[in-house]
């Protein structure tokens, strides 16, 4: 087997907020392989992107180690970092706010390169505008003068310049219309096979994630509660949570006719931590054995879930 | 069938834009029977929301109706001053919005919100009009109704503050309930527990009810029948299991192909999918003439006169007009 690209071990991050402790991340570990588009799933507030920042280190775990390319990057100084950073890149959610309304498109596609010291000529910028089907005379564009999915491709193109290994998508498509989502989601897969890159595909969005990604890790309450191949997740979703999480999703199709599992409640408060599962509170099938930590279940082909429904034999 | 309880009719409507005016709404017409859930689709652009402010009459000043009529209970809403505007407007019809938060009163207590509205649409006195409300409350599913009657907006999580928007709608017992996007910003499970919280009122209450979305995955688990429109035009009107089955017009079927589904992964096929709209707002023919594959001379030039193919199944389009080749 081939060597993880990432290694994430153990990872908490923990925010002070006046007298509180907010909890976001509390003990996340996964593996992601070269070449792999790996979603990063849950609902708002379930540590997901403070996950992603802390891989990028714009953020300083509080512990757990996070291992790039065999490099324990977890403990690194900020100007060594800075010198990683073309190893790995970030496409933000809202391009209008993360693209700065007075660089011309030009200006922003070439400062990465520069600030790397990897600027050599005019050719660089335009394969990149061709690589995410803009034209030539975009160049000269400022943000306010592309549409919105013209903002997200400049996006995009600006996360490739330094040819990263590792790209981190925070919610790319989410403020895009359905039909412009599939375009950006097509020029996605085709730049990771023709650049080999390897993404982490934030989001809440799962029918975007089932079409983009080839394994997926399901977050609640800054713990993951279950991971494995899309496929295994999608179609046989083992942990309440995911079940719940798929099940709420309207199909569109009247002949369709599911089973909803509902939860009770909103997700709780990430200020006081209980033991046990997240979901103790909200979960249908909560029993006695919920209240201590629960371990993963390992179902065969990475597939596994925090949940005691996915012990051999058990009952609901 | 039925008597409608409001028709939009050939509904135009512009916006002034440098010289010239923009067309937003182009001959807009579509009926709302009593009881039914209508839901109106349509991507950024469609001008599915401005149809639905000219309704409740909250149209920007700017705006200007080139023509139609909104018939609801007798009366031509388009004809009504501000202040007999004002009597309709949460009485019989109401409202609720794509963000909830900013649609409540930042500096007032939940509870005291939809009291004030029980107060103003049932003639209580304060404390019973209080009362009323904590029962509205825990009727939309609010934990612990009375005491979070007692917080403000800004303590109440998104979800929470539409089942608040909820309560007040109910207080008000309107004929119609116009629902603009009322999920979007929720989380899956939230948005989950909203729709299931909708469809029950409108089945306790008979409600009618025009829900506005881009989302087909939430038409067709909610609505009855549907109205699909492209920049600012219909294109087909249908009941829901017909739009989704035996869709007519060339953009609901590109519509339709381009949705992901969580519970059939495809191909992806972008020769296929549909580019972001783009407006020719003086064209004399049909919106989508840009962009559909069966696209006829005739399309530029003249909008499609209605074409009914099915009981209640109206589609805009020259495929079916006898005089296309």
């Amino acid at each position: 087997m081939t060597e993880p690209l990432l290694r994430v071990e153990n990872l908490h991050k923990h925010f002070k907020e006046g007298q509180h402790i907010i909890h976001a991340v509390n003990g996340v570990t996964f593996e992601i392989y070269p070449g792999e588009a790996v979603g990063l799933v849950g609902e708002s507030g379930c540590g997901k992107t403070t996950v992603a920042r802390c891989i990028l280190r714009l953020e300083k775990p509080t512990r757990g180690r996070i291992i790039f390319d065999d490099q324990d990057i977890t403990e690194l100084s900020t100007g060594k970092i800075r010198g990683l950073r073309r190893h790995f890149q970030m496409v933000f959610q809202d391009p209008n706010a993360s693209l700065n309304p007075r660089m011309t498109v030009r200006r922003t596609l070439s400062e990465p390169l520069q600030l790397h010291g990897l600027f050599e000529d005019e050719k660089q910028l335009q394969e990149a505008i061709h690589r995410v089907n803009l034209e030539l005379d975009h160049l000269q564009r400022y943000p306010h003068q592309l549409s919105g999915g013209q903002k997200q491709r400049v996006g995009i193109a600006r996360a490739i310049m330094t040819h990263p290994g590792f790209v981190v998508l925070d919610e790319p498509t989410s403020s895009l219309d359905m039909s412009l989502r599939i375009h950006i989601i097509a020029l996605l897969r085709r730049l990771q096979q023709e650049l080999y890159m390897t993404y982490m595909f934030i989001s809440h969005d799962l029918s975007t994630v089932r079409h983009l990604c080839d394994r997926v890790l399901v977050m609640y309450l800054g713990q993951i509660v279950e991971m494995g191949h899309i496929e295994d997740v999608f179609n046989n979703p083992r942990h309440v949570y995911t079940q719940a999480l798929l099940s709420s999703i309207p199909i569109p199709d009247p002949k369709v006719k599911r089973q909803r599992i509902l939860l009770k409640g909103e997700t709780p408060s990430a200020r006081e931590l209980k033991p046990g599962c997240g979901l103790q509170d909200r979960c249908p099938h909560v029993t006695e054995e919920c209240l201590n930590p629960v371990p993963y279940y390992d179902l065969g082909n990475g597939h596994r879930v925090a949940c005691r429904l996915a012990k051999p034999g058990a009952q609901q | 069938m039925a008597e409608s309880l409001l028709r939009v009719e050939e509904l135009s409507l512009a916006f002034p834009h440098e010289e010239a005016t923009r067309r937003v709404l182009d001959q807009v017409s579509f009926d709302l029977y009593p009881n039914e859930v209508l839901g109106l689709v349509g991507e950024s652009g469609s001008g599915k929301t401005m149809t639905s402010l000219t309704i409740i009459g909250l149209l920007p000043s700017t705006a200007q109706v080139l023509g139609g009529h909104v018939w609801f209970d007798g009366r031509d809403l388009l004809a009504l001053s501000d202040r007999e505007m004002r009597a309709v407007r949460g009485a019989q019809i109401a409202m609720i919005f794509q963000n909830p938060l900013s649609a409540l009163n930042p500096l007032q207590r939940a509870g005291d919100q939809v009291a004030r509205a029980v107060r103003i649409h049932r003639q209580l006195p304060k404390d019973e009009a209080y009362d009323t409300a904590v029962a509205l409350l825990r009727q939309v599913g609010i934990p612990d109704a009375a005491s979070r009657a007692r917080a403000y907006p800004h303590q109440l999580s998104g979800g929470m503050a539409q089942r608040v928007l909820v309560a007040m709608m109910l207080a008000c017992q309107p004929a119609l309930l116009i629902a603009d996007e009322p999920t979007t910003g929720l989380d899956v499970t939230v948005q989950a527990q909203i729709f299931e919280l909708i469809k029950d009122i409108q089945a306790d209450t008979g409600a009618t009810v025009l829900l506005i979305t881009h989302d087909l995955g939430v038409v067709s688990e909610v609505c009855h029948r549907v109205a699909v429109m492209y920049a600012g035009q219909i294109m087909e009107r249908a009941p829901v299991e017909a739009l989704f089955e035996r869709p007519q017009h060339p953009y609901t079927e590109r519509l339709l192909s381009s949705i992901l589904r969580v519970d059939q992964p495809k191909e992806l096929d972008t020769t296929q999918a549909l580019l972001p709209i783009s407006l020719d707002y003086d064209t004399p023919g049909c919106r989508f003439a840009n962009q559909c594959p069966n696209v006829l001379a005739i399309c530029r030039e003249q909008r499609p006169a209605p074409h009914t193919t099915a009981q209640g199944h109206t589609v805009f389009c020259h495929k079916y007009t006898d005089e296309a080749p």
